[in-house]
């Protein structure tokens, strides 16, 4: 497999992940998008404070009982 | 999305059959097992870079993807939900400034040898705790007690009245000691009885000419602080004046006018690329579907457009956007006369853009946010859409409902609210 056709795959599954979804790849595992909701903490001077909310990115390796 | 559907999607993309594609997947599968069992690292360009190690295989995100993936939250800021516990703070640490004040108190109460014997001790005992626990001020004492050793009792007279005088000024550490220093030499020389009356002078008028310096200096500190001041006040009111009055009186110079806006956009991608993402919501989830082609369009333009450095971390996200005024408020006149300032339903009052709304969507299509616009605005909220432009991702459009005066309030208002209508939101300042 060369290059150019890694990245072009690379690129297609971070498309996938910016709409939204998660994108499986069998053998290895799948790369999910997580949102992470608006939280509320607490500053070093006692404050109650809102954080706004995060997407990451997640991987999850296929564990090897998922493979057929 | 299914594995059949990422290989559907695949061949679609690069314009091969469903078994290529489903091939070429493998291959890749192969190739990232690979690498990782011979490097344990293999890079994904764009998309961060994958790890194994003991625990399993991780994924570091690429920096400029983590910012990316959070267009939808560019200029949100942490806000400060309460303060009220600063305040307790803040009230707390006031007496310790009384206690401080009584023990200094004491202290010259002490000095002026007062008859009460349990003050003395209680004053001693606080002067010992002060002098360990504020090491600034231990400098004063200590160079009295070396004099009341070294010298008579004549010194420790001029001591204590120097104490009584201004006990708290640092300034006297560093002259003191030099007048007493002279003095000494001078109380050595008093057996010459010829000199006394003329060492007597000597130091009167090198105390005179020591005080008199500590007047002026204190004085020529003034005009400098003044100077500082004006200089400070003069920056501000240039800032004011240059930069933050012309984007307050027209948050839409920020933009653009309405039509340049759409061009500008229209202009910054392609004409195709012209969509939105949004944050999710339940009632909203099937034009997310009809507009899933054209998101990915939008991440695209995102993509190009943003010009990141591979030091970027998602934490910087916040810092290069500029958040404008709703620009859609209606008039004030407009506005029925019982309608509260701050809520969620009824007409938007610019009078209560001081508060806080909750954001809904953030759209990088204005077309699109007006619609949302539109449809809370109908529905009785108070709509606003507010532009957020973002050096990164570029003109964004942010739709929010209600003017809340402070955030508790728009809390409690969010919690009652049917999770059709807001399924994600965030509480920010207008």
């Amino acid at each position: 497999m060369d290059e150019h056709q890694i990245k072009k795959i690379s690129a297609l599954i971070k498309e996938r992940l910016l709409a939204g979804e998660s994108v499986p790849l069998e053998g290895i595992g799948t790369f999910s998008r997580i949102h992470e909701p608006q939280y509320f903490s607490r500053d070093e001077k006692g404050r109650t404070v809102a954080h706004p909310p995060k997407d990451t990115v997640q991987f999850s390796p296929e564990e090897l009982g998922e493979r057929e | 999305m299914k594995q059949l559907d990422f290989i559907q999607y695949i061949a679609r993309e690069l314009n091969i059959s469903d078994e290529e594609s489903q091939e070429l997947l493998r291959e890749f599968s192969v190739h990232l097992n690979n690498e990782l069992n011979e490097t344990a690292s293999v890079q994904l360009n764009g998309l961060g870079t994958l790890k194994k190690d003991i625990s399993g295989i991780s994924l570091d995100l690429d920096p400029s993807f983590a910012i990316e993936i959070n267009y939808k939250y560019a200029g949100m800021q942490p806000i400060v939900v309460s303060d009220d516990f600063n305040v307790g703070i803040e009230e707390n640490e006031e007496p310790e400034v009384d206690v401080e004040r009584e023990l200094e108190e004491e202290q010259e109460s002490v000095v002026g040898n007062e008859p009460e014997p349990d003050l003395d001790e209680e004053a001693n005992d606080n002067i010992g705790v002060e002098v360990d626990s504020e090491p600034e001020q231990e400098p004063e004492p200590e160079p009295e007690e070396q004099v009341d050793l070294a010298d008579g009792p004549d010194s420790e007279v001029e001591d204590e009245s120097e104490v009584d005088n201004e006990p708290e000024e640092e300034p006297e550490v560093d002259v003191e000691p030099e007048p007493e220093e002279e003095q000494e030499s001078v109380v050595e020389n008093e057996p010459e009885p010829d000199l006394d009356e003329e060492a007597k002078a000597r130091i009167a008028k090198r105390t005179a000419s020591l005080r008199s310096p500590k007047t002026t200096k204190k004085s020529n500190r003034t005009p400098f602080y003044i100077g500082i001041g004006v200089v400070f006040i003069a920056a501000v009111i240039a800032g004011w004046q240059f930069y933050l009055k012309p984007i307050l009186d027209e948050p839409a110079m920020l933009v653009g006018d309405s039509g340049a806006e759409q061009s500008n956009v229209t202009e910054a991608m392609d004409s195709n690329s012209i969509s939105e993402d949004q944050q999710p919501s339940a009632a909203l989830d099937h034009e997310k579907n009809g507009l899933e082609g054209e998101a990915l369009d939008t991440m695209v333009m995102n993509e190009e457009s943003s010009i990141i450095s591979p030091e970027n971390s998602t934490s910087r996200i916040n810092t290069d956007s500029v958040v404008s005024a709703p620009i859609m408020a209606k008039n004030v006149a407009e506005i029925p006369v019982d309608q509260p300032r701050y809520g969620l339903m009824g007409e938007v009052d610019t009078r209560a853009n001081d508060g806080y709304t909750l954001v809904l969507f953030s759209l990088s299509n204005r077309q699109s946010a007006m619609e949302k616009y539109e449809l809370y605005r109908s529905a009785g909220y108070r709509s606003l859409l507010s532009p957020v432009n973002s050096s990164r991702f570029g003109l964004m459009w942010r739709v929010s409902i209600g003017q809340f005066s402070t955030v508790e309030q728009a809390l409690e208002v969010a919690k009652e609210l049917p999770k059709d209508i807001i399924e994600d939101y965030f509480i920010t300042k207008i």
